[in-house]
């Protein structure tokens, strides 16, 4: 029998904090950024000392991580390149990932570094692959405009490794196409200052004839997750998921939630129907637009476009996680979002079933009763088997 | 001096400067307005480029490439596009019979990008178009050190978007939609409910949907500076203006603008216009505004603080294997910069527990310290 074929699991790391969440909720590779050259610009990102120990972290725990340096550069840019790429090369991680054709021929030409190239590059057929393998890039983060199917002939025809998208928000435009924020906001959304115009609402004048008011430029959160063996069954190398910027919960759930199914991709050649719906049913606790297919499958289409502009990047789920297991009596917690006394919470370990208590009693760090605990604050909660530092606890719905 | 400009029109072709017209087509261009016939003279005389400017995935390509191939054989010998794949391909196919006119106006703003396409396509390229997003100093250093000629947009809507999907007729229904489709395009305009911006262009198409800036670009004034620097051709896209403005521009004012004719121009140009990012791009300078100030990261320290209750107590994650002690002076810096030294006079665990010092990986509680807050770092001092 041919063996399923399973693909890397890539988190984001927007932090510290959040690469070592996505490490122990079981992603296989993480990418993050460090203070300058990313698309993230507003992010925490790493400096040097916590790239250090980030990837010190990752690589004790078998987990592979990939530095952004996918901005578009201006030649002002290079100055301080060389000793950035050199550190990365000193501190051994595991690739980079570039958009920008001269700077991809940069790295390889004045360092040893893997070169993974990004999405903002927009690859979308087998012979632009082609040419970044010629180059010497070696995976490509395909567009998000790419199917499955499409990105299968890719891997044959580029004989290069495939990073795609499985989860997380989409940009509408092509990437490293739009440039709205740089003329709209003066922030240039290719050097990380993206402002996220197309997600505003706008009134839309069609000749005079009809007036809209509508979200139309917004699209729908991608959810890749029904279609996990068509990623195995194309050999998709990497999945992908989106979210340097969003929540420790996001991160250390959609980790699980995807380990999870490859786990029993690889264990039982498929995923029970039953299964799916209970993995499927953990991403839809966290706050995300509708999800969508986007362009997996077919072109997207008018589906695929999320006519709202209600969505709550604030994520009210997580309660907070737990900072230190103390004594195997109890686990001392950092609260994220306001809890009261007695509330339902459930508790997520690393890989075991969460745990579900009915009525928390609140306690402060020194046992104190407490009636409500706001962000910021430190809480006891019991302690049990196999609970571990950086579990996350959160409402139960 | 006279200039070499490239247009979208040939309405007044002989009495102008323009020297080179832009066939677009609905199946291979971004932006498709018009047909034009093709003038079998023009073409003899090398006068047409076609513009292929789309990003073409997997399964679209072969089809796209017939299409683009009909040109070819009609004997276009220019062609317009973006796409790297499409770039390979033609270079294998056709590198003795056509050029391409390569567009790196989003995504090459240095020397290097540009640099690469010179030395891997060579003569294949006839010309770059450079992004107007590269100001005039670093535009003038990237031409000094390129031996193929570059293109610059001079005049026009600026894009700002593109995506393969179809935004616009899923707003409105299918009988007013078909009201429209006398065209191969739907328009609207848009305004911003959220941002002080309106008047933005949106078209609909074989492409999929592009939006365009509510202001134009326009550097007609810079011309002769521009075309001492080294930039050869000028490309200006008057669609969508009224036949007479259109006229009178190509008649009058594509020779260049001194001040005052500058100052007529704008008085007929329909859109107010801009130079955009050429000028000044100053769009990172406001990169360092966007990081949230307690997140910058004081180093050297030992510990940090996790948790404080004004009166009562701090807690504190004690991150090193340099431990804390009863007795020793430490300094605590706020995320806000305030700064206070103190002595450890008690120390717990975080069990209640008195101890005598700290241990790597666990928490611990002090008595509070006015003005120091959560994530204020803790250095031991000796």
């Amino acid at each position: 029998m041919k063996q399923t074929f399973i693909p890397e699991l890539l988190s984001p790391a927007g932090g510290l904090d959040k690469l070592k969440m996505a490490v122990d909720y079981g992603a296989d590779a993480v990418y993050l950024g460090g203070q300058e050259y990313g698309l993230r610009a507003a992010a925490e990102n790493f400096t040097s000392e916590q790239l250090i120990e980030g990837v010190r972290y990752a690589h004790q725990n078998q987990s592979k991580v990939y530095v952004t340096l996918n901005s578009f550069f201006h030649d002002e840019d290079f100055s301080d390149l060389l000793s950035f790429l050199k550190f990365l090369e000193e501190i051994k991680v595991d690739a980079v990932i570039v958009s920008d054709i001269g700077v991809i021929n940069y790295i390889l030409e004045k360092t040893s570094l893997c070169v993974h190239l990004s999405t903002q590059a927009s690859c979308v057929n087998e012979y632009a692959a082609k040419a970044y393998a010629d180059m010497g890039v070696s995976r490509l983060v395909l567009g998000r405009e790419v199917s499955l199917n499409e990105a299968g002939k890719i891997k044959k025809y580029s004989g290069l490794e495939i990073e795609l998208f499985i989860h997380g928000s989409m940009c509408m435009a092509y990437s490293g196409q739009c440039v709205i924020s740089n003329f709209t906001a003066g922030r240039d959304s290719n050097r990380g200052g993206c402002a996220h115009s197309c997600r505003f609402e706008y009134e839309l004048d069609f000749e005079g004839q009809k007036k809209v008011e509508s979200t139309f430029m917004s699209s729908k959160d991608l959810n890749g997750l029904e279609l996990l063996n068509h990623y195995s069954l194309n050999e998709i190398d990497s999945i992908k998921v989106e979210g340097r910027m969003k929540s420790v919960h996001y991160v250390s759930t959609v980790s699980k939630v995807y380990r999870k199914a490859l786990d029993l991709l690889d264990n039982q050649g498929q995923i029970e129907r039953q299964q799916f719906q209970n993995l499927q049913s953990e991403l839809l606790k966290l706050s995300h637009r509708d999800y969508t297919l986007a362009s997996l499958i077919d072109p997207a289409g008018s589906e695929s476009i999320y006519d709202e502009r209600n969505y709550d990047p604030n994520d009210m789920g997580i309660v907070g996680e737990i900072l230190e297991v103390v004594n195997q009596e109890f686990c001392l917690v950092k609260v994220r979002t306001p809890i009261k006394n007695l509330e339902k919470i459930e508790i997520m370990p690393f890989e075991k079933n969460n745990i579900v208590l009915d009525q928390l009693e609140l306690l402060d760090v020194i046992g104190g009763k407490m009636e409500r605990a706001n962000p910021g604050r430190l809480i006891r909660i019991p302690y049990f088997d196999g609970l571990e530092e950086r579990n996350i606890i959160r409402r139960f719905n | 001096m006279s200039h070499h400009f490239i247009s979208y029109f040939s309405d007044n072709f002989d009495q102008t400067n323009i020297e080179e017209i832009i066939l677009t087509d609905t199946n291979l261009s971004l932006n498709h307005q018009n047909d034009i016939v093709l003038d079998p003279s023009l073409i003899k005389k090398n006068i047409y480029s076609i513009e292929a400017d789309r990003l073409i995935e997997t399964n679209q390509f072969e089809n796209y490439y017939t299409i683009l191939k009909e040109y070819i054989d009609q004997g276009v010998k220019l062609i317009r596009i973006k796409d790297l794949g499409l770039l390979d391909r033609l270079f294998q196919d056709y590198s003795d019979e056509v050029k391409v006119i390569l567009n790196l106006e989003t995504a090459h703003h240095n020397f290097h990008s540009i640099n690469f396409y010179e030395k891997k396509y060579g003569d294949f390229i006839d010309r770059f178009i450079i992004s107007t997003e590269i100001t005039f100093d670093n535009l003038k250093e990237i031409i000094q050190k390129l031996k193929t000629k570059v293109e610059l947009y001079v005049l026009g809507p600026i894009l700002l978007f593109y995506t393969p999907r179809k935004l616009l007729s899923n707003q409105i229904n299918e009988e007013f939609q078909q009201s429209l489709e006398d065209r191969p395009y739907l328009k609207a305009s848009g305004t911003s409910m959220e941002s002080p911006h309106s008047g933005f262009s949106l078209y609909e198409n074989q492409a999929g949907t592009l939006m365009y800036a509510p202001n134009h670009f326009c550097l007609l004034d810079m011309l002769e500076k521009l075309k001492s620097i080294g930039v050869d051709f000028f490309r200006i896209d008057l669609r969508g203006l009224p036949i007479e403005t259109r006229n009178k521009i190509e008649s009058n004012y594509l020779k260049g603008l001194d001040e005052e004719s500058y100052q007529d121009f704008k008085n007929l140009y329909p859109h107010r216009i801009l130079k955009g990012l050429f000028v000044v791009n100053k769009s990172k300078v406001l990169f360092k505004k966007l990081k949230n100030k307690t997140l910058e990261n004081i180093q050297d320290h030992v510990a940090t603080v996790v948790e404080v209750v004004k009166d009562s107590h701090l807690v504190f994650k004690q991150e090193t294997d340099r431990v804390l002690k009863i007795g020793d002076e430490i300094q605590l810096l706020s995320p806000d910069k305030r700064e206070k030294i103190v002595k450890i006079n008690q120390l717990k665990s975080i069990s209640g527990v008195e101890v005598d010092q700290t241990r790597q990986g666990e928490h611990f509680i002090i008595k509070s310290i006015p003005a120091i807050s959560v994530k204020s770092k803790i250095r031991k001092i000796n």
